[in-house]
């Protein structure tokens, strides 16, 4: 950033002279006009009105200015980056509608298509542990043995 | 020894049965000699549902009626089934207990298999699975009462015999470290998924 101009007048900077402004409002709002996607949207928003974007860098020059520059060239550049500002919201919403919509069409499933896993199935884990149990008596070489499950009170 | 759940209408004699024992006398009384048989089966109880009770449930009872057997038998039999279910090396013990139908009758606890009864020790970590006792109580068994056998036709002379019974859930509770018995019949297959079932 250059120092405050107070010494000398005037002082030509051409960054912020009113067709530098008006170019780069211009190349800013053909930009966005030209980003077709939300990654290439982002990339203007990065260009045109980042911290490197030249109206960016231009403000930082109004200091150089003579006091009496300053006002109007604030309000000039000022009023540029309000317009790029407001068609990159333009623009972002657009985009991200477009791209809800076509979201919608290529996530679409078909949740009445017929399902395709059927769960098989399984034995309880207190069959399981039933079991095993007697898989371990068997094996010691008992029967296994069932009856009722109502039986005499005596 | 139950809260028995009754049949209706009263006075009908049937009940629920509230542990597999009649098994064992059925299969004494059809099966022949020598008899090894194990009944697991649902039982009934007249209990309130808590964390460690359900009015409904497994056991698993095993009865054994040869010549000669003795509590020696008893010990081998129920440490093979402690070794198979929780890993070898736990060791199992016996203290008097009473059931109606054996004599002696004696409760199987087992050593704690997550502190192995280190938490007994002093300063040791507190257990909670044997509350720090070292030993956790998984079974009754006993020696089959004489009088039984002669019940049943069998010459208590020549035969001897032993019989045990534990608690489904509560075994599977024990190696799986289920805290809470409703777990097994809530219906969530979530649970049934830690058991390795594919749902």
């Amino acid at each position: 950033m250059s120092a405050p101009n107070k010494s000398y007048d005037p002082v030509a900077v051409t960054a912020l002279s009113a067709e530098q402004v008006d170019r780069a409002l211009d190349a800013a709002l053909t930009a966005i006009t030209a980003a077709t996607t939300l990654d290439e949207l982002k990339e203007a928003r990065l260009a045109h009105s980042g911290d490197r974007a030249p109206l960016t860098l231009a403000s930082a020059e109004i200091g150089a200015l003579p006091p009496e520059a300053r006002a109007d060239a604030g309000r000039r550049t000022g009023a540029a980056k309000a317009r790029i500002k407001e068609a990159l919201a333009r623009r972002q919403e657009d985009l991200e509608k477009e791209r809800d919509e076509s979201v919608l069409v290529t996530e679409k499933v078909d949740v009445t298509l017929p399902f395709d896993r059927t769960p098989e199935g399984a034995r309880h884990p207190v069959t399981m542990t039933v079991d095993r149990l007697a898989d371990v008596f068997v094996a010691m070489g008992y029967e296994v043995a069932d009856g009722p499950e109502v039986e005499a009170e005596w | 020894m139950q809260d028995t759940l009754f049949v209706a209408p009263a006075g009908s004699g049937m009940v629920l049965r509230t542990h597999t024992s009649p098994v064992q006398i059925r299969s004494l009384l059809t099966r022949p000699l020598p008899l090894y048989v194990v009944s697991p089966g649902r039982v009934y109880r007249n209990e309130a549902v808590d964390a460690t009770h359900l009015p409904v449930f497994y056991q698993i009872e095993g009865l054994a009626v040869d010549e000669g057997l003795t509590m020696a038998d008893m010990r081998g039999a129920i440490q093979a089934f402690v070794d198979a279910l929780f890993g070898a090396g736990l060791r199992t013990r016996l203290r008097p207990d009473y059931f109606p139908f054996t004599e002696p009758s004696g409760d199987v606890s087992m050593e704690c298999h997550v502190c192995r009864g280190e938490s007994v020790k002093p300063g040791a970590d507190p257990c909670r699975v044997c509350r720090s006792q070292g030993w956790i109580e998984i079974a009754g068994c006993g020696m089959v009462n004489p009088r039984v056998l002669v019940a049943c036709g069998i010459d208590p002379d020549r035969y001897s015999g032993f019989a045990f019974g534990l608690g489904i859930e509560r075994a599977l509770m024990l190696a799986h470290g289920v805290s809470d018995i409703r777990d097994t019949v809530d219906g969530d297959v979530r649970f049934s998924r830690a058991f390795g079932a594919e749902i």
